[in-house]
């Protein structure tokens, strides 16, 4: 796993306390179309990647296409670095 | 004038040139033009043989085409029924095959979805009519429709204490009360760009659509998944340059939290409407310092007596103030009455009891819920009163205040969630013997509900999933009823009459 994903799921696991193990959050583990992530801890996450990788979203960009799994957001982290 | 439907036509006629509904996307659609896509679909129900007394059910992600399906209905003096699109396709069917709905107007992907649910209804795939802006051009349809003030405009389905929802049905009067009070009050005008944030089955849309409509203003059509992102709710009111914006204390505390606020002028805000929940003084006086130049307004009432009391809040701040602003005094169609549990009565300083609402806004009654309508309506001192299971205290200043509720309906970002209903959907799991829903409030600002579900299954020692719990939820109650929480008990507290104790519950849990 990454250094962005590890840190993300750090965040989701013992930040927002999602109800999953460590091992049952996987890289494709849907987070926002399957509610394990609500609007408002979606955008508390928006909110840690800004921070940790010094990036910013743009509103359009706060959606699913971009936050749904671990996968989804190295990717987004990425291409904005 | 007190039909919806004559306020409404007026409108489409006197304002033909002007834009009325604008999407995100930015494609807008003039009266002109939703005057002829409504009646397209006016005279396909009537082609259907579909008119006066009967109702038919909307699922349609909110659009130009699901106002015109709205207003086509309204134009044929049907009673229409907005759906959650996004509701489980059970609760949807269970609300067609309730209200008998004669057809549901959708898209191809929701009928299919829909029809296992909905018995015989028919269903209208509004996508097969190729120009669903531009439906059927054959205007002048009004002619043949003859409707009174009492007849139904639409049926709104909440929450249900037994485990259905139950449909709110309302009257061309009812809407209409409350519509032109709100287009006098606010003095819409042409002018105008109102927010349409919430989605048609919740009745704070009324206020957007046909007050908006009424006055020959333009309304933005926000979808649900912008509502949930406060970065493009700040966004919009600058880019559309809104004057009239109505959404919920939740709502309005998450554009403060999350909105970047700063980055924007909002100096085209003329009033700020809100409604639905207590808004903590602290994010509102937030919200008034950065939003000076707007009035603010809270707006009170249930989806059964639509809004009856307001309360416009002063221009200035008042630092000593500690208690959150009152929901004021009845809407000048409305009366008020307070039942203390030895007499009902007008309200007088002091009194402390159940608000009950007469008056044109209240409803028609539940739809096949005799029993329930015994219940929550009555005939006061020749008033026909709705019971709002709201406890008030009436100030000395002639106000109303809300303490709390008197049952078990809490409401959480505006949405009413009868906390039986997902008790209900627990006992539909096969390992679940009894469940037991309560609600515990957090927060800073002590305004966030936390919904907690406790149960027991069959097999002792088995606790479930959580997201599992989850999941199957889902089929049977919309995402807002979904419980925080889910905890596993070996067995249920009971009273002493064998009911959940829910007192033992919470301290257990």
């Amino acid at each position: 796993m990454t250094a962005i994903k590890d840190s993300v799921k750090t965040y989701l696991l013992e930040e927002l306390n999602l109800p999953l193990t460590s091992e049952e959050l996987g890289d494709d583990t849907p987070l926002l179309s399957s509610r394990l992530i609500d609007s408002i801890s979606a955008l508390l996450l928006v909110e840690f990647l800004e921070k940790e990788f010094k990036i910013e979203f743009k509103p359009h960009e706060v959606n699913n296409d971009n936050l749904d799994s671990l996968q989804l957001i190295e990717q987004f982290v990425q291409g904005k670095q | 004038m007190n039909e919806l439907r004559i306020l409404i036509e007026h409108a489409l006629t006197k304002h033909a040139a002007q834009i009325a509904l604008v999407e995100e996307s930015g494609d807008q659609l003039s009266y002109q033009d939703l005057d002829v896509s409504s009646a397209g679909v006016a005279h396909h129900l009537q082609d259907n043989g579909v008119g006066q007394g009967q109702c038919v059910a909307i699922c349609i992600p909110k659009s130009s085409v699901s106002v015109a399906c709205l207003l086509g209905a309204l134009r044929s003096n049907v009673a229409y029924i907005p759906l959650d699109p996004d509701a489980p396709a059970s609760r949807n069917g269970y609300i067609v095959r309730d209200a008998t709905a004669s057809m549901v107007l959708t898209t191809r992907d929701f009928a299919n979805v829909l029809l296992p649910h909905i018995g015989s209804c028919q269903v209208l795939d509004i996508t097969v009519l190729s120009e669903p802006c531009k439906l059927l051009v054959r205007p002048q349809v009004e002619d043949k429709v003859v409707s009174i003030p009492d007849d139904l405009a639409y049926i709104l389905y909440t929450s249900g204490s037994t485990g259905q929802p139950k449909g709110v049905m309302i009257t061309h009067r009812n809407a209409t009360c409350f519509v032109r009070w709100g287009i006098d009050l606010f003095q819409l005008r042409s002018s105008d760009v109102l927010s349409s944030i919430a989605p048609f089955h919740f009745d704070l849309s009324v206020f957007d659509l046909y007050a908006g409509l009424g006055s020959g203003a333009k309304i933005l059509l926000i979808r649900p998944e912008s509502v949930k992102n406060p970065m493009i709710l700040a966004e919009f009111i600058d880019q559309f340059a809104i004057t009239i914006w109505y959404a919920t204390p939740t709502t309005l505390k998450m554009m403060l939290r999350f909105g970047r606020m700063n980055r924007y002028h909002h100096s085209s805000l003329r009033h700020i409407l809100f409604a639905g929940e207590v808004f903590p003084l602290a994010p509102l006086n937030d919200l008034r310092s950065r939003w000076s130049h707007a009035a603010f307004h809270n707006l009170y009432g249930p989806t059964e007596t639509n809004v009856c009391t307001y309360f416009s809040l002063p221009r200035e701040i008042d630092p000593t103030q500690e208690k959150p602003f009152p929901i004021g005094a009845s809407c000048p169609y409305a009366q008020c009455f307070i039942d203390d549990g030895t007499s009902i009565c007008p309200p007088e300083p002091g009194m402390v009891g159940e608000l009950l609402i007469a008056g044109d806004s209240v409803m028609a009654g539940y739809l096949n819920q005799p029993e329930r309508n015994a219940k929550a309506l009555l005939v006061h001192d020749h008033n026909r009163c709705y019971r709002t299971g709201d406890i008030v205290q009436y100030d000395q200043g002639g106000q109303l205040h809300y303490i709390s509720r008197k049952d078990r309906m809490v409401k959480r970002h505006g949405n009413r969630i009868e906390l039986g209903e997902i008790e209900a959907a627990l006992h539909e799991h096969p390992e679940i013997t009894e469940a037991g829903v309560f609600h515990t409030i957090a927060g800073a600002d002590h305004s966030e509900i936390r919904i907690v579900a406790c149960y027991a299954t069959v097999d002792p020692d088995q606790q479930l999933a959580v997201s599992k719990l989850q999941t199957f939820l889902q089929q049977y109650v919309p995402s807002y009823m979904l419980p925080d929480k889910f905890v596993y008990l070996a067995t249920m507290p009971k009273t002493s009459t064998h009911k959940v104790d829910y007192t033992a519950l919470k301290e257990n849990s």
